[in-house]
């Protein structure tokens, strides 16, 4: 029971939230997120996006590296991981038990741009794939091109084999679940919820850079009834310059973008209840994906990165350097649903 | 003797009557003669306990008849009391717990003491209003013999002379003694009171026969004027009692009443000059015009030479009991001192053991504590919060302030809940003189204040505060934040006191509101949760009521209950809220009886009770102590919770205060505090103890050694005992304080206090592995070390102090892991204050602080989520960096424009007046591989103004 006048530890959350608010507003002599000027993983897209007992998952990993500017990428490495459960970010994504390795797909063509997507998703013509079709709706419905963007490795996940290996630590935890202690102390009431998350963990090997670790949330269906996660589709990129034909541009020169975004593709969804949840009599309302649009660049600075879909307009600034550069515009719903398109374009001197 | 006749100057010994106004204040006969046995033991201890004189000085007054001059020394001859003010503040209906606090206190506390002694004090000196003069003996009268005579006068509460012994004879063979004394018997007073009630008193009264001829001869009465007046105190209207007027040309004086009032009559007309002197006020000098058959009144305004203000706040160091030297602040120095605002519960920032709180926050860390292990109170009533916004303003005004008692540790069992220190703030008694006004600005907000008298017994005041903030932060770029309604605070407070005889009954009723609403336009790119609206609401309201009875010279009861709300709200978006709607109740009563001067046995009952409704949606605490934060809201799990909830904690405590002999003082005490909702009783002995080991001429302390022994107990952080978030089966945390220190006072100006500590934390809650428990009471902790305070009192211009401490404090989880640093840990705290006044317009003052920084958990890398598009930091060893250390000067010049019926104080004050770049703590960028140091605020002046009426 929260049995005091004021719960000075949750002042103290919101103390530190006013202090993050704060210092997200101060000048910042450090380099923004959206500046590209380092080893950088841009999306981590499942197909489909959440996995169901019946089917696999293919997960591809879009990544950025400044020399791919150059055309030069240096050798990477790429390792997958799984792990069954994890307490979440609070503890670094521990694992409980051992995690074990996924074997890289064989990659081809893998890529996620409006042209191209729905033959490169999946390495399983079993997989269910509508996503393809609405993609190729996106493509009609964008006025630039981009760059098709080829996934860097993949790997394919099977429920089946996810259960074999894991199958007694899946039991042991439902053991503990019917004591009462809950899923291996998460709030997520997974079976009575019908869903069960599984943590996907990449590190990333660059020639002479430090490792890059990654994790990604992956929604497990237990029940066949829920619908399956879409991901959110950019249907239509504007921009007072025209990024479609890898434009020239000058440097700090400024321009707008903004996209659109399918209705369609935002979804209301029934989140899964905590187990303290269920037990106060929480009733899970629906409630509506609230996606972000996230603007990357390898020049100059966006004046807001970080946008809702709802108002997405960001301007640019580009840098003084010239050269060639890109501009990614990624969308994410927060529930693993992913869209990303690239553009290229030069600075001129 | 006879009479005064008109047109004839009659004979007679001129008397010149001193009253000693060593007022040995004995509040109650009876109880002193119940003493008797204990006279010599009383005398004794008397002799080492003699009474300041700036502490019994009463400027009594008397009507001056021109044939007999009754001249009423100002002189305050310190007097050998029989009764202690020990006695004295024992036996007055006065608080018991201000009495307690103020006799004997904790080892280890240094208090913020009242305007006057809480406790005790003379308020009102009794005022001769019939004199009758004494048979000059025939047979001395012949031999033209003259002689003095020491009389110790006995007062009963009504002012009548009961009782008159001979302290100094005239050792003459004439009949000096006995005249004085039949004389004496007959004199009227009116009754003196203490705490504002009236009570029996002892005076010194010296009756001086001095023989001069008789005239018979009968003058022709010339024609003549009179000239009277009022002296009131410039800027205040005080009436100033007791000041010497003289004529100087005519080599005529006399005193004003306790009215401020004065009368010459029988003036020859001409130019008379007018002279008017004080040691606290400056010389006044006028000529007046006295005209035949008139009379000339007039009015002065003297000014004072040091502003007194109005009140007082009292710094006892660490003291047992009032012949400890006291340390005096006046609510003029604290307005003064650089960087606090005037505010006197920022105050207690600046003393040993309270370590520097970061920028934005609110608490007191003190002896090393988390902030939420100290408490504090009004009246002794816990409260949720003393500052607005943590920390820009108390939520009341140190003027309506008697006093703030600090306790950094081994506080006594009637405080407990707590297992760090205790802050408790007291209001005073509204003025009862007149209507005073005070109106005052500065750059945060404005107040107002006005209180006075509603009927003989009863005092009223009204308070009221609205802060601007909101008007200066909505010129920010809307851009970035767009503020709907800014930063936003108010305060009020109503007091009522009433006091008659042996019953006081005071209703206060005060509140604070703060409220904050904002938008971020954006999502923060590295948080991109942070996004939407964020509200914030906090409201405190109470009203206290306290009935104060004496129900005999040796018992007193005190009832107080406080009944209010708390309510605090907070909502981000839609993505997390915090509603809590507390109805409280809190209830303390005591009993106190002193057996004798060697024992007081005190004890009572607290009780609180809590009704109210709980609404969360929330993560998990992210971080607790020993925890590293920074984790990305975006990827924390948000749970929520709603309830109602009502539970009732009881406690009991008692201590003793026996001085088994006149230099030493052993206090123990216990207390029981029970816990429903936990289900864990907690028993806290506790042992304090002062041995005074040398006196100075007048006995007074000088030096002092002081020890405490005790257990405190306090329940867990809510959240820590919720079943969403915590472990509801945690028990008590406790902790065990060890103190021991010496005391020295130098002379009457400079005292220094060390201290040396150490606190052991055990049962601390502390979190776990296991993600279904979450916490458990395994935690321990240590901390240790040394505070200094070197004190220089208010002289007529200079006041300051030094205040240092050396401390360590750590933490540990489980017994099997080593020792880290408190999150707040400071090893040096070097605090300098220093204020000097340039004239009575100009002031100067300066503070300087030094701190170490505060540790860091620094980052060793990070984890992308790739679905929220942020990194989660991987921490290095928990707090195994620092910042670097804080560096602080605040400057203040203050000046005063002092008019006749009002005053007004301007002041300029600048905050890090070297423009230093304070390091804060180091702010990440988005992967945790940069850094960049967050300082401070710059340098930042601030002005402002008070008139006070």
């Amino acid at each position: 029971m929260l049995n005091l006048s004021i719960n000075r530890s949750i002042v103290t959350l919101i103390l530190s939230l006013c202090l993050i608010l704060l210092a997200a507003c101060r000048d910042d002599e450090t380099d923004p997120k959206s500046f590209l000027n380092s080893y950088r993983i841009l999306a981590l897209r499942a197909e489909p996006a959440q996995l169901t007992i019946s089917s696999q998952s293919q997960l591809s990993l879009y990544d950025f590296h400044p020399q791919d500017l150059d055309g030069e990428r240096p050798k990477i490495e790429y390792s997958w991981r799984i792990c069954p459960f994890s307490l979440g970010s609070l503890t670094r994504y521990e694992c409980f038990v051992d995690e074990i390795p996924l074997t890289e797909d064989i990659i081809e063509t893998s890529t996620m741009a409006s042209d191209s997507s729905s033959d490169n998703l999946s390495a399983d013509e079993s997989m269910e794939t509508d996503e393809s079709s609405n993609s190729s709706d996106a493509r009609e419905e964008s006025s630039l091109m981009p760059v098709a963007l080829k996934a860097n490795s993949s790997v394919t996940l099977n429920p089946f084999e996810l259960f074999e290996a894991f199958g007694d630590d899946l039991s042991s935890q439902m053991e503990q679940f019917e004591m009462g202690a809950g899923m291996l102390g998460s709030e997520m009431n997974f079976f009575e919820s019908g869903v069960l998350e599984i943590y996907i963990k990449i590190t990333v090997k660059v020639d002479g850079e430090a490792d890059f670790e990654a994790v990604k949330t992956m929604t497990v269906l237990l029940d066949p009834n829920i619908p399956v996660n879409q991901h959110p589709k950019i249907t239509q990129i504007s921009s007072s310059i025209d990024l479609e034909n890898s434009p020239k541009l000058q440097t700090e020169e400024e321009f707008d973008i903004e996209i659109e975004v399918s209705a369609d593709s935002i979804e209301e969804y029934q989140p899964a209840q905590s187990a303290s949840d269920q037990e106060q009599g929480f009733e899970a309302a629906a409630v509506s994906e609230t996606p972000f649009v996230y603007y990357y660049t390898t020049s100059g600075r966006f004046d807001s990165a970080v946008k809702l879909v709802e108002d997405n307009l960001s301007t640019l600034t580009l840098g003084e350097e010239s050269g060639p550069q890109k501009l990614y515009i990624v969308l994410r719903d927060g529930r693993g649903g992913v869209d990303l398109r690239a553009f290229d374009f030069e600075i001129e001197e | 003797m006879t009479q005064a006749q008109p047109l004839i100057k009659q004979y007679v010994a001129l008397k010149k009557l001193v009253l000693s106004l060593t007022l040995i204040t004995m509040p109650l006969i009876a109880w002193s003669q119940e003493t008797d046995d204990s006279q010599s033991t009383n005398n004794k201890e008397a002799s080492q306990t003699q009474i300041e004189n700036s502490k019994v000085e009463a400027k009594v007054t008397t009507q001056t008849d021109p044939q007999v001059k009754a001249s009423l020394s100002k002189e305050s001859t310190t007097k050998t009391a029989d009764e202690s003010q020990t006695d004295i503040n024992t036996a007055e209906d006065v608080d018991p717990q201000a009495k307690k606090n103020a006799e004997v206190g904790d080892s280890s506390s240094t208090q913020l003491n009242a305007k006057e002694e809480a406790s005790g004090q003379l308020t009102k000196a009794p005022e001769l209003l019939n004199f009758v003069d004494a048979e000059y003996p025939e047979s001395a009268k012949a031999d033209k013999v003259e002689a003095a005579v020491v009389m110790l006068l006995t007062l009963d509460d009504k002012g009548k002379v009961t009782e008159v012994s001979i302290q100094e004879s005239s050792k003459s063979p004439h009949a000096f003694d006995e005249a004085a004394k039949q004389a004496a018997l007959q004199f009227t007073f009116s009754p003196a009171e203490i705490d504002g009630k009236p009570a029996a008193v002892q005076i010194a009264f010296k009756y001086e026969f001095t023989y001069t001829e008789e005239v018979t001869e009968v003058e022709q009465k010339a024609e003549t004027g009179q000239l009277s007046g009022l002296i009131v105190e410039k800027g205040t209207r005080t009436p100033l009692a007791a000041l010497t007027v003289r004529l100087i040309d005519r080599e005529l004086e006399t005193y004003t009443d306790a009215q401020g009032r004065f009368v010459f009559e029988d003036l020859t007309p001409g130019k008379v000059k007018v002279e008017i002197n004080d040691e606290a006020h400056y010389t006044l000098l006028d000529i007046q015009k006295i005209t035949a058959k008139e009379e000339n009144i007039v009015k002065y305004y003297l000014e004072p030479r040091s502003a007194e203000g109005d009140g007082s706040i009292t710094v006892v160091g660490r003291r047992a009991k009032k012949e400890v030297a006291k340390r005096t602040l006046t609510m003029e120095e604290i307005r003064k001192i650089p960087g606090t605002q005037g505010d006197a519960l920022k105050v207690v920032q600046n003393l040993p053991g309270v370590a520097r709180i970061p920028f934005g926050g609110g608490g007191l860390v003190i002896r090393g504590s988390n902030p939420g292990d100290s408490g504090s109170t009004i009246n002794r009533h816990f409260i949720p919060l003393v500052f607005h916004f943590g920390g820009i303003r108390s939520i009341f005004p140190s003027e309506l302030l008697e006093s703030i008692e600090f306790y950094p540790g081994n506080f006594t069992p009637e405080f407990g809940r707590y297992t760090g220190g205790i802050v408790d703030a007291r209001f005073r008694r509204p003025k009862e003189d007149r209507i005073h006004a005070r109106v005052e600005a500065d750059v945060f907000d404005a107040g107002v204040l006005l209180e006075g008298p509603v009927s003989e017994n009863a005092t009223f005041a009204l308070a009221g505060r609205r802060s601007y903030i909101d008007a200066a932060l909505g010129a920010l770029p809307e851009d970035v934040i767009s503020f709907v309604v800014a930063p936003r605070y108010y305060d009020y407070q109503a007091l009522y006191d009433w006091k008659k005889g042996k019953h006081r009954v005071r209703l206060y009723f005060f509140g604070s509101d703060d409220k904050l609403q904002l938008v971020i336009n954006d999502p923060a790119e590295n948080n991109p949760s942070l996004q939407g609206t964020i509200e914030n609401s906090t409201t405190l309201v109470r009203l206290y009521s306290a009935w104060d009875y004496r129900i005999s010279s040796k018992l007193s009861h005190h009832l107080s209950i406080a009944t209010g709300q708390n309510h605090l709200e907070f909502s981000l978006g839609d993505q997390l809220s915090f509603l809590n709607d507390v109805n409280v109740v809190t209830v303390r009563d005591e009993l106190t009886w002193k057996k004798n001067k060697q024992f007081t046995l005190r004890g009572g009952f607290e009780g609180e009770a809590y009704l109210g409704r709980i609404k969360l949606k929330l993560p998990q605490p992210p971080q607790k102590e020993g925890q590293a934060g920074g984790t990305p809201l975006s990827t924390l799990d948000i749970k929520q919770t709603e309830r109602d909830f009502q539970f009732y904690n009881p406690g009991l405590w008692i201590e003793a205060q026996w001085k088994p002999n006149p230099d030493l003082l052993l206090i123990p005490g216990a207390r029981v505090d029970v816990d429903t909702y936990l289900g864990d009783i907690a028993p806290d002995p506790r042992l304090n103890m002062r041995y005074t080991t040398s006196r100075d001429q007048e006995g007074k302390a000088k030096g002092t050694f002081k020890a405490g022994v005790g257990r405190y107990s306090q329940r867990p952080s809510p959240d820590e005992t919720d079943s969403t978030y915590g472990n509801p089966d945690l028990l008590l945390e406790h902790s065990a304080h060890f103190s021991l220190g010496y005391e020295h006072r130098f002379n009457q100006n400079l005292d220094i206090d060390v201290i040396g500590f150490y606190k052991h934390l055990y049962g601390s809650v502390s979190p776990i592995d296991d993600p279904v428990l979450r916490y458990d009471n395994n935690g321990s902790g240590r901390i240790y070390g040394l505070e200094l305070l070197l004190r220089h009192n208010l002289t007529s211009r200079f006041f300051g102090w030094i205040s240092y401490t050396l401390m360590r404090s750590e933490r540990k989880n489980t017994g099997d892991q080593e020792y880290k640093l408190f999150s707040l840990d400071q090893t040096h705290i070097l605090t300098l204050i220093a204020q000097y006044k340039l004239s009575s317009e100009w002031e100067i003052g300066a503070r300087y602080r030094y701190t170490t920084g505060n540790p860091q958990t620094p980052y060793v890398g990070a984890i992308y989520d790739t679905d929220n598009d942020v990194y989660v930091p991987l921490p290095g060893a928990v707090n195994s960096a620092r910042v670097d250390p804080f560096q602080q000067l605040d400057l203040r010049l203050d000046r005063k424009w002092i008019f006749n019926n009002w005053q007004l104080t301007a002041y300029l004050e600048i905050q890090n007046a070297l423009n230093r770049a304070n390091p804060e703590r180091q702010n990440y960028n988005y992967n945790f591989t940069q850094s960049q140091v967050v300082t401070s605020l710059p340098i930042i002046p601030s002005i402002g103004i008070r008139g006070e009426l």
